[in-house]
Formats: C-alpha cells, sequence, structure tokens
C-alpha cells in the first residue's frame, strides 16, 4: 500500500536530494536500512519468534529430550507390581498428600485409567550418629533386582532393589567404603557393579544404576556426592507407595504425580564421561534418560531449555494477536471518534478516563480471576483492555490530519466520509499504527508475564515466562538457573521491540528524536 | 481557584460513578455471580441457602443490587426476622464508607484496608521519592550534558530498566543482595522480604528497618525512576532553548548559576501533572512488589482476595484505587495551575 498524500519529513538537505520523490514507505525503509542498532533488534526478535515455532522440532531432534507437558514424574510400574516412591520434599514444601493419576502409558497423551491408592507417610528423615545417607536407583530396564553390601560384608546392606524402584535412601556409616551392587540378594551373586564412597556427615550420596535397555549387557554405576544442608536432610520425607492392582491394564503404566514434591537433584550423563552440573534440578527418572540439558533442568526434571521455547510460543503469540486485537479496536474507534467529534469523541473520552483512573494491571486482575480464561480468552481480555493508548495515539493524529487541506478539497469535491477515512486518513496513520505495535507487543509480553507471575494468567502446566518465574524464589539457592533464563527471554524480547518502535518511529519521522 | 478546585472535584463524580457501576458489573459477571462461594459451603441446609440468598438479595435484578451496594438497605424494610416480621437492613453502602464484610476473613473491608495502609503508604512514598530524588538529578544532568557519555548511558539505562519486568528485577535484587552478597552476620547482606525482621513483637520504628524498605523500595521506584529522568531532561532541554536563558548568559553569569537557579526551576514546573500517573504507577505496580518482598499492604491483600474471590474485598479495591487515582490526578492539576502562572484556571 502506497501512501499517496501525507507530510514527507526530512532530516536534513541531504536527505531531501537523496529521497527525492520517493513515498513515505520507500523513504522509510531505506533509512531503516542504515539503522544497525533496530536491524538487530529486528533480527533478535524474528530469531525468537523462528525458535519457539521451531520448538517442538529443536526439542526433540536438536536437544533429544522430550519434555513432557503434563507434571512429567513417571513412573512405572507392572500391573500386581508395588513401586515405592521416595520423595524428599523441599523444606519448604511440607506435602499435603499426593494426587497421582495412572495413565496408560508414559507421557501426556495417555488415557488416564484411574486413580491409584496412594498412601503418604510423614516421615522424619533423621539421620542416625555417625551414619549418612545415600540413594539408590536402579533405572535399567529389564536389568535384575540387585542388593547392595558394603565392604564385602556377608549379609546385604541393602537387599533387592527393584528395577525402577526410584530412590533407596541407605543409612552408610561414615567413613571410606567399598559398595559392592550384586545380582540377588546373595553375597555370591554375580557383581553388577563396584563404587568407592567416602561418606561425609554433610554429603548425601547418590549412586545411579543405568542399563541397557535390551536388559542385558554393561550395566554402569554412576555416582555423585552431593552435599546438602542440614536442615534438608531433617525434612519430612513424603513415602507413596503406589499399587496398580488393575490386571486387564496395559503392561506400564504412566504415574503422574500432582504435587510440588520436590527431590534433591543431580544429573548423569550415560556415557559416564561427564557430570552436568548445571542441571541442578533433575528428578531421578530423569537420571534415567541420561541427556544433557543444556540449560539444565527444573524442578520437575523438565528441559528448561526447551521450556523456554515453548513458553516463548505462548508469551508471544499472546503478545502478537493480543496487539493486533487491541491496535484494530484502538484504530477504528480513534479514527471515528477524530473525525466525527462530537458526542462519539466526548463518549470515547470519558471511557477512555473512566478506566485510565484504575491501574490496568488491576482490572486485568480482576478480570483474569474472575474468569478464569484460557489462553484464547486471555488474548481477548488484553487486547479489549490495551486499546486506550493507540485510540488517543490516533484521535490526535486523525485530528491533526483532518485539518489538512487535501481532506479539505477532498471534501470540496464530495468525496464520501467512508473513502476520505480509509483512503486519505488511514494510510497516514500507517507510521502511528506500526510504532504503537511494536510497543504494544513489548508492553504486552510484560503485562502477560507479570499476570503470569502472579499465578493469574497462563496457568501451569503450560509455559509461559512469566510463570515460569512463579516459584523462582524458592530455587535461589539451589537452581539460579530457573531464575535467570526466563527474565532474561522477557527483558531481551521487551528491549529488541522497544528498540524497534525507536528505530521505526525515526525512521518515518526523523524530526521526532531529541 | 476554590472555584477551579470544586469544578474539577465536580467533574469526577461521573468518572467515580462510572467506576462503581464497572466495579460491580464485573462482578456480577463472574461464573456463579458474587455468592457462590458462599452458598457452596457444605455445611449449609437448603433452608439456610435460601435464607443466606434472601438477605444479600442476590436474587434481585442487578441495578437494585447495585443501589443496595451504594446507599445500603436499610431504609428498606425487606428482610423478615424469625417471626415473620418484616426488619430494616443493616448495610449502610459504600457512600456511606460500608464496603461490607470480607467473605474470607469474616472482618470489615475498611478494617482490613486500614491494617495494610501504613505498609502501603510507607513502601509507595519512600518509592516516589526515591525515583525523584534520583531521577530529577539525572534528568537535569542528562540534558546540561546532552550528547556526553553520561547522557547517553542514562538513556539506555532508562530503556532497559523498562523492558526489564520489575518483578524480576525484584527477583534479581534479592537474588544478589539477598543470597549471593554475604552481610557481616553471615546471611544475606540485605532482608529477602517481609516489613520487618521477624518478631513476636510490633514493627520496630522505621529507621530501625530501613535495611527491609530498600530493595522494595528500588523495585517499585525503578519506572519512576526512568520515567522521571526522561521527562526531566525533555524539560530542561525545552528550558535551556528559550530566550531568558540565553539572555542570562549573555548577562555574563555563571553557568551553574543559569543550569540550575533559571533553567531547573521552570524545568521542574511540569513536574507536578506527574504526581496523579506517579500514584497510579506506583500503586499498580504495588501489587508485584509486594508479592516478591512479602510486604505486608494493600497490593498484597488485593492479591489474596483475588485469588480466594472476596468480592466485597475486590470491588473495594477498585473503588479505592479509582478514588487514590483521581485525587492524584486533581492534586497535580491544582498544583501546576498553583506553581505555574502561566496556567489559567479555565
Amino acid at each position: 500500500m502506497a501512501v499517496r498524500t501525507g507530510v514527507v519529513k526530512l532530516k536534513d538537505q541531504d536527505e531531501a536530494k537523496r529521497y527525492a520523490g520517493q513515498s513515505l514507505l520507500q523513504l522509510a525503509l531505506a533509512r531503516l536500512r542504515r539503522d544497525t542498532l533496530t536491524l538487530v533488534a529486528i533480527g533478535v526478535v524474528l530469531i525468537l519468534i523462528l525458535l519457539s515455532i521451531f520448538a517442538p522440532v529443536i526439542e526433540k531432534d536438536i536437544l533429544g529430550v522430550s519434555y513432557s507437558r503434563t507434571d512429567p514424574v513417571n513412573a512405572f510400574l507392572p500391573p500386581g507390581g508395588t513401586a515405592r516412591l521416595v520423595y524428599l520434599p523441599d523444606h519448604r514444601y511440607r506435602s499435603q498428600g499426593l494426587h497421582v493419576v495412572v495413565t496408560h502409558d508414559r507421557g501426556a497423551g495417555g488415557r488416564e485409567i484411574g486413580e491409584v491408592h496412594a498412601e503418604v507417610q510423614q516421615r522424619q528423615l533423621t539421620t542416625k550418629e555417625g551414619m549418612a545417607n545415600m540413594l539408590v536407583a536402579h533405572t535399567s530396564f529389564g536389568a535384575p533386582a540387585f542388593s547392595v553390601f558394603l565392604n564385602d560384608q556377608a549379609r546385604p546392606f541393602a537387599a533387592r532393589i527393584a528395577q525402577n524402584s526410584m530412590s533407596n535412601l541407605l543409612e552408610i556409616p561414615i567413613g571410606k567404603h567399598t559398595l559392592t551392587f550384586r545380582r540377588g540378594t546373595t553375597a555370591d551373586g554375580e557383581v553388577l557393579a563396584r563404587l568407592e564412597v567416602d561418606i561425609q556427615p554433610s554429603t548425601l550420596t547418590t549412586a545411579v544404576l543405568f542399563g541397557r535397555p535390551d536388559g542385558g549387557g554393561e550395566i554402569a554405576l554412576r555416582a555423585k556426592a552431593f552435599s546438602v544442608n542440614s536442615r534438608d536432610l531433617a525434612v519430612d520425607t513424603a513415602r507413596l507407595h503406589v499399587i496398580h492392582t488393575s490386571t486387564s491394564a496395559p503392561r506400564t503404566v504412566n504415574v503422574r504425580i500432582l504435587d510440588q514434591v520436590r527431590i534433591p537433584q543431580i544429573n548423569y550423563s550415560e556415557d559416564g564421561s561427564t557430570v552436568v552440573e548445571r542441571g541442578l534440578f533433575t528428578t531421578g527418572i530423569s537420571a534415567m534418560d541420561a541427556r544433557t540439558y543444556v540449560l539444565g533442568t527444573d524442578d520437575l526434571g523438565r528441559d528448561h531449555l526447551s521450556r523456554l521455547l515453548y513458553a516463548g510460543q505462548i508469551s508471544l503469540s499472546i503478545a502478537f494477536s493480543a496487539a493486533i486485537i487491541s491496535i484494530v479496536i484502538g484504530v477504528t474507534i480513534g479514527i471515528i471518534a477524530g473525525f466525527y467529534g462530537g458526542l462519539i469523541d466526548d463518549v470515547v473520552n470519558l471511557t477512555i478516563a473512566t478506566i485510565s483512573s484504575l491501574p490496568t494491571l488491576l482490572i486485568l486482575l480482576i478480570l483474569v480471576a474472575l474468569l478464569n480464561p484460557g489462553p484464547e480468552v486471555l488474548v481477548l481480555v488484553l487486547g479489549l483492555l490495551g486499546w486506550f493508548g493507540i485510540c488517543r495515539l490516533v484521535r490526535g493524529e486523525t485530528l491533526s490530519i483532518r485539518a489538512r487541506e487535501y481532506i479539505v478539497s477532498a471534501r470540496a469535491i464530495g468525496a464520501p466520509v467512508r473513502r476520505i477515512m480509509f483512503v486519505h486518513v488511514l494510510p497516514n496513520l500507517l507510521s502511528v499504527v506500526i510504532v504503537a505495535l511494536a510497543l504494544d507487543i513489548g508492553n504486552l509480553i510484560l503485562v502477560e508475564s507479570a499476570l503470569s507471575f502472579l499465578g493469574f494468567g497462563i496457568k501451569p502446566p503450560a509455559a509461559s515466562w512469566g510463570n515460569m518465574l512463579s516459584n523462582a524464589q524458592t530455587f535461589f539457592t539451589k537452581g539460579v538457573h530457573l531464575v535467570i533464563f526466563p527474565g532474561l527471554m522477557i527483558s531481551i524480547t521487551v528491549l529488541c521491540l522497544y528498540i524497534i518502535g525507536d528505530g521505526l518511529r525515526d525512521a518515518f519521522d526523523p524530526t521526532l528524536r531529541r | 481557584m476554590a472555584k477551579y478546585i470544586a469544578r474539577r472535584i465536580v467533574q469526577s463524580i461521573p468518572t467515580l460513578f462510572l467506576i462503581t457501576v464497572l466495579a460491580f458489573i464485573i462482578v456480577s459477571l463472574a461464573p456463579g455471580g458474587p455468592t457462590a462461594s458462599l452458598l457452596l459451603d457444605p455445611n449449609l441446609t437448603p433452608q439456610d441457602r435460601v435464607r443466606i440468598a434472601e438477605q444479600l438479595g442476590v436474587n434481585d435484578p442487578w441495578p437494585i443490587q447495585y443501589l443496595r451496594w451504594l446507599i445500603g438497605d436499610d431504609w428498606e424494610w425487606r428482610i423478615r426476622d424469625n417471626s415473620g416480621e418484616p426488619k430494616p437492613g443493616n448495610r449502610l453502602g459504600i457512600l456511606r464508607l460500608d464496603f461490607g464484610y470480607s467473605f474470607v476473613a469474616n472482618r470489615r473491608v475498611l478494617d482490613l484496608f486500614g491494617e495494610r495502609l501504613g505498609a502501603t503508604l510507607e513502601l509507595g512514598i519512600s518509592a516516589l521519592l526515591f525515583a525523584l530524588a534520583l531521577g530529577v538529578p539525572i534528568g537535569i544532568l542528562s540534558a546540561v550534558w546532552r550528547g556526553s557519555l553520561f547522557d547517553n548511558s542514562m538513556r539506555v539505562l532508562a530503556v532497559i530498566i523498562n523492558a526489564v519486568p520489575n518483578f524480576w528485577l525484584g527477583l534479581m535484587l534479592i537474588l544478589l543482595f539477598g543470597v549471593i552478597i554475604k552481610g557481616p552476620d553471615g546471611k544475606g547482606l540485605l532482608p529477602m522480604g517481609s516489613r520487618c525482621p521477624t518478631t513476636l513483637e510490633a514493627c520496630p520504628p522505621l529507621h530501625e528497618r530501613l535495611n527491609h524498605l530498600i530493595l522494595p523500595m528500588i523495585v517499585l521506584g525503578g519506572g519512576g525512576l526512568a520515567g522521571y529522568s526522561r521527562y526531566l531532561r525533555a524539560s530542561m532541554l525545552d528550558v535551556i532553548g528559550q530566550d531568558y536563558i540565553r539572555t542570562a548568559r549573555a548577562k555574563g553569569l555563571k553557568d551553574r548559576t543559569v543550569w540550575f537557579a533559571h533553567g531547573a526551576r521552570n524545568a521542574l514546573i511540569p513536574l507536578a501533572t506527574f504526581l496523579g500517573p506517579a500514584i497510579a504507577g506506583v500503586w499498580g505496580g504495588a501489587f508485584i512488589t509486594e508479592q516478591i518482598f512479602s510486604w505486608p499492604g494493600i497490593g498484597r491483600l488485593t492479591l489474596q482476595s483475588l485469588t480466594a474471590l472476596d468480592y466485597p474485598m475486590i470491588m473495594a479495591v477498585t473503588v479505592f484505587s479509582a478514588i487514590a487515582t483521581i485525587v492524584g490526578f486533581i492534586i497535580s492539576d491544582i498544583l501546576y495551575a498553583l506553581i505555574d502562572p502561566r496556567i489559567r484556571f479555565n
């Protein structure tokens, strides 16, 4: 759409010569091409959009992680089997009972086949004098159950640690020991692995046995001691027995635990070469995946990077669509109010004045708290409450355009009002609208993230940059990456959009620059 | 002057009236209506439910309910007591400052507000002062040293502060000063939240707990700081370009006298118009700041009421916010007119 009429503003004489005869749009594009900062900002935003669009591909093919959209604390249970999950909740989260849902198979797509009997015992995790705690997780598929022998004693220290029985908490005397992991429960069983440990009073040691999915082959043992605060050791242990009793059920089921229960976490890599230290938060099951998590995992073992990308999908699409809605409404009402004036103008002004006398965040909070909307309705709410600023701008601009000669002449030759509005006024609003759009998207990202941060916008398990920070305060000591990256994404995106808005404004009208 | 003030107050009445209508409609639109949570109590018998619904008048058309909320129902002999005798209602209506009882706390809304007002005022005023105390000099100096490194870095900083979500700014500050940087006692340098040190006694006076105030003040004042500095820079540039400044320079006055005695005094005048938006901004930011820092103010109370769908509280918060903002705008208009004789009261 070429801008045929209107006032082209030029920086100086040089520019006047260079761009003589060009339309406003051509001129703006030419100026933009020389504005490196804005170009970089546009590039960054485009990259972010692309990354979030291709989040599923990046997640599966490049990162090689699977990010379940539901809470992914998973366990596999054979029918009739009993699994015991030991959770060490963070001391801030005293578990108040767990909600357990059993689904057909692993992942979010599983059909729910009913709730299982779940029993939560609160147990004080206190260590005896001279002992320390050790977690043993046996995560190999098809591998036999094993026992742990301490310093080649005849009797097993811990017998029959079954496959996927998750974390077994052992109390081990302080000092240097050799732990032998043997098949079966007797001292003559095949040695699966040996582990030299140096148990300190303040360490909680974790050993994880990895096996090959076919059940045979090497079994690697990785162990890592990590120090814990003494207060963490003194927390309640929620001991959950999940009993899968249905005989007609599929072979394995997936247990999803819908509670904020936390496990002390470590990352492991399968080949044993590197222990990824960055991911402070993985669950025991994530240790089975044995993946490298570029930005670590969150408290539920989900890959942080892919979650950031999915969150970007939601945050960006909400901001873009809400901005478009509010621009359409704002421009329409602004043109009408500015063009006709009179009663319409007064009503619009009163409406804007009324709603502007409340902080926008408060209105949004009230609406969102009462309506409890999904993402689609949230877009509508944000869009319907976001048009005041652009409306005021467009109204002012229309007022000034209306007084110009070409409008007067168009009226004089009897052009219909609709034609004047669409052909003569609207194209001249283009620069105002485009600039406002860029700034609007930035502001909407901020507003949406604030709402989601406060727990009112996008609700988990869906991720948005805002709600990924909701529990951030609990990760200050354990997983700083969970606090830093979502906020960094918001800041970079909004900053780039502001830069783009400024750059566009300068491109359309350099006289506005101060 | 008195006439002008009176007119501004009268002008704001329709706005306030519309706000009350808006608050009422929004709350009535809520799924199940405002009393759904009250009537859901499983301990109630069906008769109780009918009685409560009748007492609250939830089955009446909403204009009547709105009127009751506005002016009370003590003039209406509507409710029947146990013997079937009609008796007057006990609500006075918000026009007589009766905002009803909180569903959750079961206490008068105004009492709950009164308890929290001090904390919010303390935080809001200090954030405003912080923003002014830093923003004004930064803005003036940026204009004086226009184009310098200081000017450019301050402008970049202002854009960055606007782009960083303030809840994340708060989180990062807590992380930095509450966790990473240790004080002499081995704990974080500054407390991670709340208004007072945790004691069972009452809060000590403000000067003994300034360390609790620093971080929330910075977070809440950050946006204002960026706004003020940018605004004052523009205003100062306007002033510097005017003829009387050139005259002052031509007279041979020192640069410093010209800038600060002649320039800054006039550049500060438009600041008066900022009071209204500033109150709205501080109030809007208080929700987030108070939430992050566990600050026991009205913002946090509001969020709790929203989570619990405590309708009387929500409606009262809406009305109070509107009053606070409108009063702020009126005061700033009046201030502006008082300070700047070029403004006429018409």
